[in-house]
């Protein structure tokens, strides 16, 4: 979900804005810190797929459809903090590259998708683990979901407080939509997951070290 | 790890060429609800000011073309960057 220029008031955009920078900064400084080096190759890799997966658009079969916005995923294999950093990335080559997305509005597309998605993902992928495959899987799922709910509801704030449309009726569709397009979100990234583990059981879900 | 990075790197360039060969099909979710409440007139309509817009290279005439090297710009900046930012990462804390 790609916020255009036009869609946010002012204050919306330049306040998200405000609020992304330093959230992107912090996780810079603390990929810094504690990010496993033997996972650098796939910051470049990760960041690839994202964006390639991004442009394939699949039809929701309701007049709309949705494409892997790949927050969990990053968050899986990378970490949060390099996550929100490599989908910083993502956006902002994007916006100033590719034109999707508006240039005011990339702080709020920064916000929503690289900080609030990635870092809603992380909660359910943190708790599982310790556990067994089926709970990671289903903690995968949970947090892809979870992103994209969190992304729609943060969008659906900004969107309103812009006023471009009422409330309740902004808030019912896209949390409808998203949620739909959660499961979706959910498939794929359980099932990257599961690729990655078949591979190396011991790698998906570590990329932060915990407790700092 | 190496094996890793192979199979999203194989994912990678599949996924570009099912973007090449796939139409643009219905608006995304954004752009549905804008539209079904009436506020998609709301986005800037601008010029295409980047020879990349829309994921499509101005220089050619052919649709396969212009998405395949839009697509392929995309992912080597991407990789471009992880690896750059990965080298200046410190080396200390291997996992």
């Amino acid at each position: 979900m790609h916020i255009p220029d036009g869609f946010l008031s002012t204050p919306v955009w330049a306040g998200s804005a405000l609020a992304a920078v330093p959230a992107v900064g912090y996780c810079l400084r603390r990929t810094q810190n504690y990010f496993e080096t033997s996972r650098t190759p796939l910051l470049g890799v990760m960041g690839a797929f994202v964006f390639a997966a991004q442009m394939i658009h699949f039809p929701l079969g309701v007049g709309t459809s949705g494409h892997l916005a790949g927050a969990a995923l990053l968050t899986a294999t990378l970490g949060p903090s390099a996550a929100t950093v490599v989908m910083t990335a993502i956006l902002v080559v994007q916006a100033l590259v590719f034109q999707d997305g508006g240039v005011l509005a990339l702080g709020a597309n920064v916000l929503n998708l690289a900080v609030v998605g990635v870092w809603v993902a992380y909660l359910p992928l943190r708790g599982s683990r310790k556990a067994g495959a089926r709970t990671r899987r289903a903690a995968a799922f949970l947090g892809a979901w979870m992103s994209l709910m969190a992304v729609a509801l943060l969008a659906s704030a900004e969107l309103s407080f812009s006023k471009v449309a009422p409330p309740v009726s902004l808030f019912t569709s896209m949390l409808a939509i998203h949620a739909l397009l959660g499961i979706a979100e959910g498939l794929i990234t359980t099932a990257g997951l599961a690729a990655m583990e078949r591979l190396d059981p011991a790698f998906v879900y570590a990329g932060e070290l915990p407790g700092r | 790890m190496k094996r890793i990075a192979v199979l999203f790197g194989g994912m990678t360039v599949a996924v570009l060429a099912l973007r090449v060969l796939l139409v643009p099909g219905a608006p995304d979710a954004l752009e549905s609800v804008a539209g079904a409440l009436g506020f998609a007139d709301l986005a800037v309509e601008e010029e295409a000011w980047s020879p990349f817009a829309d994921y499509e290279t101005r220089f050619f005439e052919s649709v396969w073309f212009a998405r395949l090297s839009a697509g392929l710009l995309g992912v080597g900046l991407l990789c471009g960057l992880g690896v750059f930012w990965g080298r200046s990462l410190p080396r200390s804390k291997a996992g």
